[in-house]
């Protein structure tokens, strides 16, 4: 491996809100470079860009796959893995108590990352459709519960959330 | 696990700055959503040394009207063009088409630019810009170039541009109805995909393209199936005679055939995606040229 030229070996970031320097190692993804910073949150599902487990909202990217990004180009981003659900207080969002409530979840893998679609989701569309919550989720692999049931909690999430007003259509 | 991209990695901040990279290395890749590129990394289909972020060049976004067409910038989203009243105004088989891309985050990510680079049968954008007549504009050291959608789409895995290339912009002519429509396999991506453009006048077909995706290794036209609606009114009956015309236009000798669907199966669908297309083109509006 040439060491010549080597892109710079650390990035600044915030994420959830604390600002920290993660290490990288040349040629690695922004999945990579969290989870050996301890965020294993940010699940290795399929490690090509498929399963969403690996799902971050990244800057103003958006809901993306952080396996696929290289972690050099996330220099000065903000990051949000699915703690940043919590309040200030530590409790749990309004999804991830619909989650628990509706058993949602089974073995867990997939969560994190289809959370982060759902909050993604509910932050472009306060009364979202059934119709839209799965387009929604179209980016994630869950092996155990089928959608059903996620589907149904992030439902009911949103009719829970503050603005979840008719919202003005038609926008984009 | 690390490592899996190249070891360099720059930010190009214009395009001048992307041609003087690329410029005499052929190792060098251009990376814009990165949702096609960086799976190709991981497998090691592809294995450059160094990598261009094309992301952060504005001038080389965005959606616009120009000379009787419509422009779009290489790095504007499959959910940006889906989303656009112009587009789907002057060259709805592309809205269609992008609002086709089964996965949430590659549709907010992939680029439009990245799709036709790549251009594979599963892709949706490439049978809607062939049959919309699109011209994909490249830059590299010799200036510009306009290559036509039909030479640009020229052989399995290859496209038009070469490695020291960038590609700025598609144009999509006005003056047509059109229509786009696919199959999802299981992951969200499109099987068979098939777009029309009609250029009707009154009740009379003018002229008529019609371009499939996933029958071959890249998107082709069908010529026989073109023949048979142009002159003639847009009826029932046209429309089966033209997607029957569609089975002989695609030699079954090159099918694509996979896990996923066989040749047979391909061709079945090539049919009926042809009729369904010619359905929704006949049923757009038509737009003024
Ligand atoms: C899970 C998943 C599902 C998908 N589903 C679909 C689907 O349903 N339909 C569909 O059509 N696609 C689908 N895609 C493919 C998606 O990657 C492309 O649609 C996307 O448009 C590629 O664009 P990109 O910007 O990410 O390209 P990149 O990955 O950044 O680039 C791809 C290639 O194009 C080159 N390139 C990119 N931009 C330029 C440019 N301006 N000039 C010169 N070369 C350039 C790069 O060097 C690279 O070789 C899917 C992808 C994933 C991961
Ligand atoms: S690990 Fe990134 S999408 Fe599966
Ligand atoms: S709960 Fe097991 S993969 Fe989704």
């Amino acid at each position: 491996m040439s060491q010549e030229k080597k892109s710079a070996d650390s990035i600044r970031v915030c994420i959830n809100g604390e600002r920290e320097r993660l290490d990288i190692e040349p040629g690695e993804t922004l999945m990579s470079s969290l989870r050996r910073a301890g965020h294993y949150s940010v699940k290795n599902g399929c490690d090509e860009g498929v399963c969403g487990a690996c799902n971050v909202i990244l800057g103003e990217e958006g809901l993306t796959r952080s396996c696929l990004v290289p972690a050099a180009s996330c220099d000065g981003d903000d990051v949000m893995t699915v703690e940043g659900l919590l309040d200030d207080d530590g409790r749990l969002h309004p999804l991830q108590e619909e989650f628990l409530d509706r058993g949602a979840a089974q073995c867990g893998y997939c969560i994190p990352g289809v959370l982060l679609s759902g909050y993604d989701l509910l932050q472009r569309d306060t009364v979202p459709t059934e119709e839209a919550i799965a387009d929604a989720l179209s980016g994630n692999i869950c092996r155990c519960t089928g959608y059903v049931q996620q589907i149904e909690a992030i439902q009911a999430a949103a009719e829970r959330l503050p603005d979840a007003e008719p919202a003005a259509e038609g926008e984009h | 696990m690390s490592n899996q991209l190249p070891v360099e990695y720059v930010e190009a901040e214009s395009v001048d700055a992307v041609l003087e990279l690329l410029a005499g290395d052929s190792e060098t890749r251009i990376v814009a959503g990165g949702y096609s590129l960086v799976p190709r990394l991981k497998d090691g289909i592809e294995t450059p040394d160094r990598l261009v972020d094309i992301s952060g060049i504005d001038a080389l976004r965005g959606i616009s009207r120009q000379d009787g067409g419509t422009r779009i910038g290489a790095l504007t989203t499959h959910d940006r063009i889906a989303a656009s009243a112009t587009v789907r105004d002057h060259a709805r088989a592309l809205a269609e088409a992008t609002d086709s891309v089964g996965d949430y985050q590659a549709k907010h990510q992939g680029t439009i630019g990245g799709n036709l680079v790549v251009a594979d049968p599963k892709y949706d954008a490439p049978a809607a810009v062939l049959a919309l007549g699109g011209t994909i504009v490249v830059r590299g050291p010799n200036g510009r170039r306009r290559i036509d959608a039909e030479e640009w789409f020229c052989g399995p895995d290859e496209t038009a541009i070469e490695p020291d290339e960038l590609l700025t912009e598609i144009a999509i002519p006005d003056g047509a109805r059109s229509g786009y429509i696919r199959t999802s396999e299981y992951s969200g991506y499109a099987i068979v995909s098939v777009a029309a453009r009609l250029e009707t006048d009154g009740g009379l077909v003018e002229s008529a393209r019609v371009a499939v995706n996933g029958a071959k290794p890249y998107p082709i036209r069908l010529p026989r199936v073109e023949e048979t609606l142009a002159g003639g009114t847009l009826d029932d009956e046209r429309r089966a005679r033209a997607a029957d015309a569609a089975l002989r236009d695609v030699d079954p000798g090159t099918l694509v055939a996979n896990e996923v669907a066989d040749g047979r199966h391909r061709l079945g669908l090539v049919r009926s995606y042809c009729q369904q297309a010619l359905e929704r083109a006949s049923v757009s509006p038509a737009v003024d040229s």
